[in-house]
C-alpha cells in the first residue's frame, strides 16, 4: 500500500512541476513579455529599468529557478491589478470554490448512486429511459444558458432566490441565507457531474450484476436487496471512484462559468478577471494552484480507490 | 508470436485461438449491419437530421440571408418578430436570425475543426504507444493521464489571455487539451489490432510498421475514432461558446453563438429571447450531436450496448 502510494504521489509531483513550466514558459511567451506596463506612458530608459528591476534580463532558466524557490517561500509575486500579494489574494479565493465543488460532489453522489442503481436495477423501464433522456440534456446544456435561465426565472420572475453573491451583504451569517446563495450555483454545476456519475454508476452496476458470483449468491437463496448492497454495490463503486477523479477537473473547470454568473468569489472568477485584465502573476498563481489542488483530489481518490479495491494494493 | 491453425482468417470469422484476435473484422457487410442498426435508432436519426440541416444553413447561409449579419440600425434596436426580421433585432439592431445563421457557421466551424486538431494529436499519441508499447507507452501514457488530471479549462484561459482570442487560437487551444480521449481509445483499439492474423501477414510480405498502421490498423480503428469525434465536436462547441461567452473566444462584431449569449445578458430583462435563441442552437446541435455519436456507437458495436 505504501509502495503504491509512494508512486502516485511521485507522479503528483512530477505533474505539478510540469504544469508550473508550462504556466511559465506560457507567461513569457506573451508579446510584449511578461511585465508590460499597458497604461503608462514610459520611456525607454523606464521600461528597461523596470525589466532589469524584475530580472527580466537574465536568461529563461534562471529566472524560472528563481520564481520556483519564490514559489517555494509562497511568494507568488503580486498582482498587477492593486499589486496584492498574489498568494493572499488566492487565499480569499480558495475556500469559496471549494466550498462550491464539495458541495456539488456531495449533491451528486448522493442522488446520483441511488439514481444510477435505481437504473440498473429497472433496466429499459420508462424510468431508466427517462434518466437517460436527462442525462443527455445534462450533458449538452451550456451552463452558461442554463444559468441565465435559471436566473430568469427563480430571481427575476419569482423572485425566490438571490441572483448572485455568497451572502447577502450587510445582514449577519446565517446558514439560510448561504444556502439560498448557493442552491443556483450548485444546481448549475451539478448539471454537468450528476448525470455522468448516474451513467457509470448504471453501467457499473450492470457489467457487477452480470457476473458469476452474483448468480452464485443468488442461486444460494440470498434476497435480492442484500445480493445487491452487500455484494454487487461494492464493487460496482469501485469504477465509480475512478470516475470521480476524472469529474474534478471537469468539475473545476465548469465553477469558472458558473462563479463569473453568479458572482461567487472564487478562484473561477478570479481566472477570467485575470486573464481579461491580463494580470499574468494572479494568471500563473490560479493555474498553478487550481492544478495542485486537482491533483491533490486525484491522489486522495486514488487512496479510496486503493483502500477499496484490495487487488490495486498489491500491485 | 506464435501461428496456430490457419493463416488466413475469413471475414466475419471468429478466432479462439491464443495468440490471434477473436473479434470480427470490420468488412463491408458488417459495415452495412452497422448502418441499418443505426437507421432503427430514431433518436438518432432524428439527431441526423437537425444536423444536416444545421450544418447545411451554415454553409449555404450567405446565399439564402438577405439580410447582413454586422449591419447595425440603432434606431431600430431590441424589436421584436416582424416581417422583415424573423426573429427581430439585437441591441444593436441587426437582424437576429441571419446572425444565428452566421454564428452557426463560425461555431460549428470552430467545433470541427478543433475536434480535427484534437483527433490527429490523439490518434497519433494513442497508435504510437499502442503500437509500439514497451517504454515508448509507458511515457507517453503517463504523460496523457498527466494532461487528463488538470483543470484543462484554466490553462485555455492562461493560454488566451496571453495570446488574445480568435478562432485559430480558440481551435488550437480545444484542439490540444481534447485529445486525450483520443488518444486512449485509439491506443486501445491499436493494441487490440497489432496481434492480429492480417498484421503478421502483412510483415511477413514486407510491410512497413508505417504501412502495417496505415493500411491496415487504421480501417479497424476508424470506427471508434468517428465516434468519439462525433462526441468531442459536441465538447469542442460547449467549450467554445462558454470561452466566447466569457469574451475570450470570438471576438465581437463576428458573431458567435456563444458572444450573442454574452450580448443578450444586459438586456435579459427587456428582451429575454436575445438570450433563448443562441443558447437554444447550442442546446440542440450538441444534443444532436451527443445523441448521434450514441447511436452511431450502438450501431458499430452492439456489445457496448449495456452503457
Amino acid at each position: 500500500m505504501s509502495l503504491y502510494l509512494a508512486r502516485r504521489f511521485v507522479h503528483a509531483i512530477l505533474v505539478l512541476f510540469v504544469v508550473s513550466v508550462l504556466t511559465f514558459a506560457l507567461v513569457n511567451l506573451a508579446p510584449g513579455g511578461p511585465a508590460i506596463m499597458t497604461t503608462m506612458e514610459t520611456t525607454v530608459e523606464q521600461r528597461e529599468a523596470h525589466r532589469i528591476r524584475l530580472g527580466l534580463d537574465k536568461p529563461i532558466h534562471v529566472r524560472f529557478g528563481k520564481w520556483l524557490l519564490a514559489t517555494f517561500r509562497g511568494d507568488f509575486g503580486r498582482s498587477f491589478n492593486d499589486g496584492r500579494p498574489v498568494l493572499e489574494v488566492l487565499g480569499e479565493r480558495l475556500p469559496p470554490t471549494l466550498l462550491l465543488g464539495a458541495a456539488t460532489l456531495l449533491v451528486s453522489l448522493a442522488a446520483g448512486v441511488p439514481i444510477g442503481v435505481f437504473s440498473a436495477t429497472h433496466r429499459y423501464s420508462p424510468y431508466d429511459h427517462t434518466v437517460t433522456l436527462f442525462s443527455f440534456f445534462g450533458v449538452s446544456v451550456p451552463a452558461f444558458w442554463l444559468a441565465i435561465m435559471l436566473i430568469l426565472l427563480f430571481s427575476v420572475e419569482l423572485r425566490w432566490l438571490p441572483s448572485s453573491g455568497i451572502a447577502t451583504i450587510g445582514t449577519p451569517f446565517s446558514i439560510m441565507d448561504r444556502l439560498q446563495h448557493m442552491i443556483m450555483p450548485v444546481v448549475v454545476l451539478a448539471t454537468v457531474t450528476l448525470p455522468q456519475l448516474v451513467r457509470f454508476t448504471r453501467s457499473a452496476l450492470l457489467e457487477v450484476l452480470s457476473q458469476d458470483y452474483v448468480r452464485t449468491a443468488r442461486a444460494k437463496g440470498m434476497r435480492e436487496p442484500r445480493v445487491l448492497f452487500r455484494h454487487a454495490l461494492r464493487n460496482a463503486l469501485i469504477p465509480v471512484a475512478t470516475v470521480l477523479g476524472l469529474l474534478i477537473p471537469r468539475l473545476l473547470g465548469g465553477a469558472v462559468i458558473t462563479e463569473t454568473i453568479f458572482g461567487w468569489p472564487g478562484m473561477g472568477q478570479l481566472a477570467v478577471t485575470s486573464a481579461i485584465g491580463r494580470d499574468y502573476p494572479l494568471i500563473m498563481g490560479v493555474t498553478v494552484i487550481v492544478a495542485a489542488v486537482v491533483i491533490a483530489a486525484n491522489l486522495a481518490v486514488d487512496l479510496a480507490y486503493g483502500w477499496l479495491d484490495p487487488r490495486i494494493r498489491y500491485e | 508470436m506464435t501461428h496456430r491453425g490457419r493463416a488466413v482468417v475469413r471475414p466475419g470469422e471468429f478466432r479462439l485461438v491464443p495468440g490471434s484476435e477473436s473479434v470480427p473484422i470490420a468488412t463491408p457487410k458488417r459495415r452495412a449491419g452497422a448502418a441499418r442498426r443505426l437507421r432503427r435508432s430514431t433518436p438518432a436519426m432524428m439527431a441526423l437530421g437537425f444536423l444536416v440541416m444545421i450544418h447545411a444553413l451554415a454553409v449555404a447561409g450567405p446565399v439564402v440571408l438577405s439580410l447582413d449579419p454586422f449591419s447595425t440600425d440603432p434606431l431600430g434596436g431590441l424589436q421584436g418578430t416582424s416581417a422583415l426580421h424573423v426573429l427581430g433585432t439585437d441591441e444593436l439592431g441587426r437582424d437576429v436570425l441571419s446572425r444565428l445563421i452566421y454564428g452557426a457557421r463560425v461555431s460549428l466551424l470552430v467545433g470541427l475543426l478543433s475536434m480535427g486538431v484534437a483527433i490527429v494529436t490523439g490518434s497519433i499519441i494513442g497508435a504510437l504507444a499502442g503500437y509500439f508499447g514497451g517504454a515508448a507507452d509507458a511515457w507517453l501514457m503517463r504523460f496523457t493521464d498527466a494532461m487528463m488530471a488538470l483543470p484543462t479549462f484554466f490553462l485555455i484561459l492562461a493560454v488566451l489571455a496571453v495570446f488574445g482570442g480568435g478562432p485559430v487560437v480558440v481551435m488550437l487551444v480545444i484542439g490540444l487539451t481534447s485529445w486525450m480521449q483520443v488518444a486512449r481509445i485509439v491506443r486501445g483499439e491499436v493494441l487490440r489490432w497489432r496481434v492480429a492474423e492480417f498484421v503478421d501477414a502483412a510483415r511477413v510480405i514486407g510491410a512497413s510498421d508505417g504501412q502495417i498502421l496505415a493500411r491496415h490498423i487504421f480501417p479497424q480503428v476508424a470506427p471508434s475514432i468517428i465516434v468519439t469525434a462525433t462526441l468531442g465536436v459536441a465538447f469542442a462547441i460547449l467549450t467554445e461558446s462558454a470561452l466566447s461567452y466569457l469574451g475570450l473566444g470570438i471576438q465581437p462584431p463576428t458573431p458567435s453563438w456563444g458572444n450573442m449569449l454574452q450580448h443578450a445578458q444586459q438586456y435579459l430583462w427587456s428582451a429575454p429571447r436575445l438570450a433563448v435563441y443562441p443558447g437554444g442552437m447550442i442546446l440542440l446541435t450538441v444534443l444532436s450531436y451527443n445523441f448521434f455519436g450514441d447511436g452511431l456507437r450502438d450501431a458499430l458495436d452492439p456489445s457496448l450496448r449495456n452503457v
